[in-house]
């Protein structure tokens, strides 16, 4: 039903990873508790690939693209290792940050209106990164964004520079917030659910204009979304999240033919396709997503998971590696259960 | 907090009505005013001063009725703390009665006031259009009006009166309640839920009570201590200027404007102490609302 | 199948049109009387702002669209931002009133009828919203909540209401003892519950649902759908859904129809339409809509974005956008056409052949 688009490849890892978190923990700090958002969380992202985030609610995937852009709350709490071409992320201040976004680490959030001061006009708020960081005259950064805003796709862009983000339309004002994150060409690009809040025509142009860039520029790309679908055509890697810690993660086509943690399978089996049956009873996950004031012992899935045993709330599982695939679960689905999933709306 | 509240104050993704609805929700905003110690202390000012005004007589009794001429100015000592005015009240006693009358009208001008503002507002805002368009031109044309000027006219025009006070300085200082929650009510009134009680055939009036009134009771609030603190200042003022309550009834104000008189005489009993009392109030007041607003995070939420 | 031949409002400009099939038996001594829901050549138009506005344009939100809704079925209503789709739910539910054209309730005309009438056919229709924090009155607990248009209504005596109010909250799923606690401390999938149990509450005989997953969680939205499924079999609703999602769409209605910029410009059976639609913009939004099928990436097939509501393109609303438009396309609006049962669309150059002439 779609135009099948040219399926990108996995790169095989030659050098090192530009993004390398290692046992990465936060929380935060509320008046009333402790939110253990981000628990014991490692991952790898190399130039030029896309690791898709997902999750649902409460999952810290959003608490995890804000640690990698440096942007967490002063209540935060981080511990852990972020690197980024080598260089160590957490424990920063905040003066050595602000010189490490926009220019190495750029940053998409999800509403463009927000993300754009509506005071500037574009063309300086898309030079402001290259001016601060890489010492630009006005004139040079005008110029570089007016290149910028070409490459994104806004039509005529020497004449939007001088208008005002409220003059453009939302797809067009989220072009410009990827022009002015991508600028300084930096090495890494975390993008929280860039497109949820743009229309699905629009949404589809801007997921193409990511594909284009992040080949052009080989950047290692990070995708923080709830939407399956966008990370099935656009994330060569996946990595599922479920109450602030891993569950499952591998390439992409893996994960989504032979996921192998329990709550990877259920979340599959209850996402609506253009192929479930009309009409039929929908897969559902019962219960609710663990208060992550209080983690508890064991896996976090167990109180939702149909095969729930003694151990499973006793001890979290070790992770089982296979390959690039790698999955935290005491009763991993075999090859039977994972062949029912798309027809599994009972 | 379920976790998707929880996960939600990380994540960009929080609404604004989720913020609002976490902001006054049951206890929260209680506990973040009671962390606040400066706001705290002033409650606790305005506390001991009610209790100083109204609970203070019946401990420390004094004669406010009767002049004791032979008595005036005498300078603090055994058995007067703070002296004697010059017609020979005690001076403690007296500040007791003036706090009375100070509180009495405050309290009863900012009920006024709210109340008055809130509706006028409230309709104004919920309704839209025209009836908006006319509600707050007049709200408009009478903030034109200085307020003292007003004061001042109605003050000499009727009978000074506990009462009368309460009413005059209502009646001046209900336009700036109505101007705030009539904003409170243009952002509601296209609120799902409040869409949702339309479609289900609520009528106005009740919609207007349960569903933006009742939704607006953080800045409600905080501007009515505000008002308090202001009303205090306006009789303050009227009263120095010979308007307010006739003898032997008296207020800070009065007392002030008396004492001044005497500066000259070092006569520091009849001065400082109603001074000191109104900055108290009215510093306590502002600061406990300044507590108030923090705590309804009235200033961060917007968009 | 044609009720449309009686009269009908004004001019007709896209045609006026049966857009439902009823889905099924619709329910009494086979007769088919008037359908439940009638939008007849209906449009909504908004004066540019400001009491003293300067001849702007008005913005046309919804341009004489019809479609029928047959009590017990679902029809829903798919397009981006700016078609109209909400408003046109709106209208519906009577927060808002059409400049032209008639919603007609049971075969009578809502502006028709009298106060008292209208007060009783309001109950009728209800709506679901769709951002479940702010569908709540975060001050409210969820027993009044539900009980609000019981209330409203009036009529029942408050042990009666009570009552009801338990029988709801137990058929939505919300357990009773926690009818005293309010919005903030329940889910997003709950706080649906319950606006699903206040939209139910009087009874309605169709429900329009705003979006009513398009905020949730992935695996609760497939909660929400079954219960919603649920609810229809139970009581014989009929559920008007707007939503932008086409997946939704397909599994959940029997009729759909396809908005842009105010105008309907396709309409059929969900399997028939989103298999092989007849018309350029259902086509590019079922290439964009994102599948979960690894490598499958969204195909952008149309560029550019909606052109502004309050200057729409001439003609046909959609050339500026279509990969097929010509000069026609400029010069005059598309009639409409029928490709198979229940399937018709507006375009001069469509995908298929037209069936009938």
């Amino acid at each position: 039903m779609n135009a099948p688009a040219t399926r990108r490849r996995e790169e095989q890892p030659a050098a090192a990873p530009v993004l390398q978190v290692s046992g990465l923990d936060v929380d935060i700090r509320l008046p009333s508790a402790v939110v253990h958002a981000v628990q014991d969380v490692s991952l790898e992202v190399w130039a030029g690939e896309t690791v898709g985030v997902v999750g649902e609610s409460g999952c810290g995937k959003s608490t995890l693209g804000l640690a990698l852009a440096g942007l967490l709350p002063p209540e935060a709490e981080t511990r852990g290792s972020i690197r980024q071409d080598g260089r160590e992320l957490v424990g920063l201040r905040e003066r050595e940050l602000r010189g490490i976004r926009g220019a190495e680490v750029g940053i998409v959030f999800q509403d463009p209106m927000t993300s754009l001061n509506p005071t500037k006009r574009i063309g300086a708020q898309v030079g402001e990164a290259l001016r601060l960081q890489r010492g630009a005259s006005k004139a040079a950064a005008l110029r570089a964004a007016a290149d910028m805003l070409d490459r994104v796709g806004l039509p005529r862009p020497r004449e939007q520079l001088d208008r005002f983000p409220h003059e453009l339309s939302g797809g067009m004002r989220q072009r410009v917030v990827i022009a002015s994150a991508l600028i300084c060409e930096p090495r890494v690009l975390v993008a929280d659910e860039p497109t949820t809040a743009l229309d699905v025509t629009t949404q589809a142009q801007i997921l193409e204009l990511f594909d284009g860039l992040s080949a052009e520029l080989g950047m290692a790309t990070l995708l923080v979304t709830h939407d399956m679908g966008v990370v099935a055509g656009h994330a060569n890697r996946v990595f599922v999240m479920y109450a602030g810690r891993e569950a499952e993660t591998g390439a992409t086509e893996t994960i989504f033919e032979t996921p192998r943690h329990r709550y990877t399978g259920a979340l599959l089996g209850s996402i609506l396709r253009m192929e479930t049956p009309r009409k039929s009873r929908l897969g559902t996950i019962p219960g609710r997503p663990p208060d992550l004031t209080a983690p508890g012992t064991g896996c976090p899935f167990a109180p939702r998971c149909t095969a729930a045993s003694g151990e499973c709330t006793s001890q979290l599982p070790a992770a089982s590696e296979e390959d690039g695939h790698r999955w935290s679960c005491y009763h991993p689905l075999d090859a039977q259960e994972t062949k029912r999933i798309p027809e599994a709306q009972r | 907090m379920s976790p998707e509240n929880v996960a939600s104050v990380l994540g960009p993704e929080q609404s604004t009505a989720e913020a609002e609805a976490e902001a006054t929700a049951g206890g929260v905003w209680l506990r973040a005013f009671v962390r606040n110690r400066l706001a705290v202390t002033g409650l606790v000012v305005i506390v001991a001063l009610l209790l100083l005004s109204f609970v203070g007589p019946l401990f420390y009794h004094t004669d406010q009725v009767h002049t004791r001429l032979g008595m005036e100015t005498l300078a603090p000592g055994a058995g007067r703390p703070l002296g004697t005015d010059d017609v020979g009240y005690d001076e403690l006693g007296r500040l007791m009665v003036g706090g009375q009358t100070m509180l009495e009208v405050a309290f009863g001008a900012a009920a006024v006031a709210v109340v008055l503002g809130v509706l006028w507002g409230a309709t104004a805002g919920y309704f839209g259009g025209l009836l908006d368009a006319l509600m707050m031109r007049i709200v408009d044309a009478l903030l034109a009006i200085p307020a003292i000027l007003l004061l001042l006219f109605l003050a000499t025009v009727f009978r000074p009166s506990v009462l009368m006070l309460i009413i005059v300085v209502g009646v001046t200082a209900w336009l700036v309640p109505a101007r705030l929650i009539r904003a409170e009510a243009l952002s509601l009134r296209s609120r799902e839920y409040v869409l949702a009680a339309k479609t289900m055939g609520v009528r106005s009036p009740t919609i207007i009570f349960r569903h933006i009134i009742t939704n607006s009771l953080g800045t409600i609030l905080v501007n009515a201590t505000l008002q308090v603190a202001d009303a205090i200042l306006l009789v303050a003022a009227l009263s120095f200027l010979g308007l307010g309550v006739a003898p032997p009834a008296t207020n800070w104000g009065a007392m002030l404007s008396d004492g001044l008189n005497y500066t000259y005489s070092g006569f520091w009993w009849l001065t400082y102490p109603p001074g000191i009392a109104i900055v108290l109030t009215v510093l306590a007041f502002n600061v406990v609302g300044d507590g108030l607003r923090d705590a309804f995070g009235l200033d961060t939420r917007r968009g | 199948m044609n009720a449309g031949a009686s009269a009908n409002a004004g001019g007709a400009v896209v045609g006026h049109q049966q857009a439902g099939e009823p889905g099924g038996a619709d329910g009494d001594a086979g007769q088919a009387g008037p359908p439940l829901l009638e939008l007849v050549n209906v449009s909504k138009h908004y004066r540019g702002s400001g009491l003293w506005s300067r001849a702007d344009a008005p913005v046309l939100a919804v341009s004489g669209v019809s479609l029928t809704v047959p009590a017990g079925t679902s029809v829903g209503i798919v397009g981006e931002s700016g078609c109209g789709k909400s408003t046109l739910g709106r209208l519906v539910v009577g927060l808002e009133k059409p400049t032209a054209g008639d919603v007609r309730l049971r075969g009578t005309p809502v502006a028709a009828m009298g106060r008292r009438e209208r007060r009783a056919a309001r109950y009728e229709i209800q709506m679901m919203f769709q951002d479940p924090y702010a569908a709540l009155n975060p001050r409210m607990t969820l027993d009044r909540i539900i009980e609000e248009p019981l209330r409203a209504r009036g009529g029942i005596s408050r042990a009666d209401r009570r009552a009801r109010v338990r029988r709801l909250a137990e058929e939505v799923g919300i357990a009773t003892g926690q009818l005293n606690r309010y919005p903030r401390e329940l889910s997003g999938g709950q706080r649906q519950r319950v606006g699903l149990a206040r939209a139910l509450a009087t009874s309605p005989a169709l429900i329009v649902a705003d979006e009513p997953v398009s905020a949730l969680d992935v695996s609760v939205r497939s909660q929400i759908l079954n219960l919603m499924a649920d609810l229809q079999a139970e009581h014989h609703i009929g559920y008007l859904m707007v939503s932008h999602d086409l997946t939704v769409i397909h599994y959940f209605t029997d009729q759909v129809i396809v908005m842009y910029l105010g105008k309907f410009v396709e309409s059929g059976p969900p399997e028939e339409l989103f298999r092989a639609p007849a018309h350029h913009y259902t086509r590019a939004l079922i290439d964009a809509a994102p599948d979960p099928v690894p490598g499958r990436a969204a195909a952008a097939t149309i560029r550019g974005e909606l052109p502004s509501a309050a200057a729409p393109p001439s003609g046909c609303r959609f050339r500026t956008r279509c990969p097929a438009a010509q000069a026609v396309c400029a010069e005059e609006e598309p009639a409409l056409r029928t490709f198979g049962p229940g399937h018709q669309a507006a375009c001069h150059f469509p995908l298929k052949e037209a069936v009938s002439a």
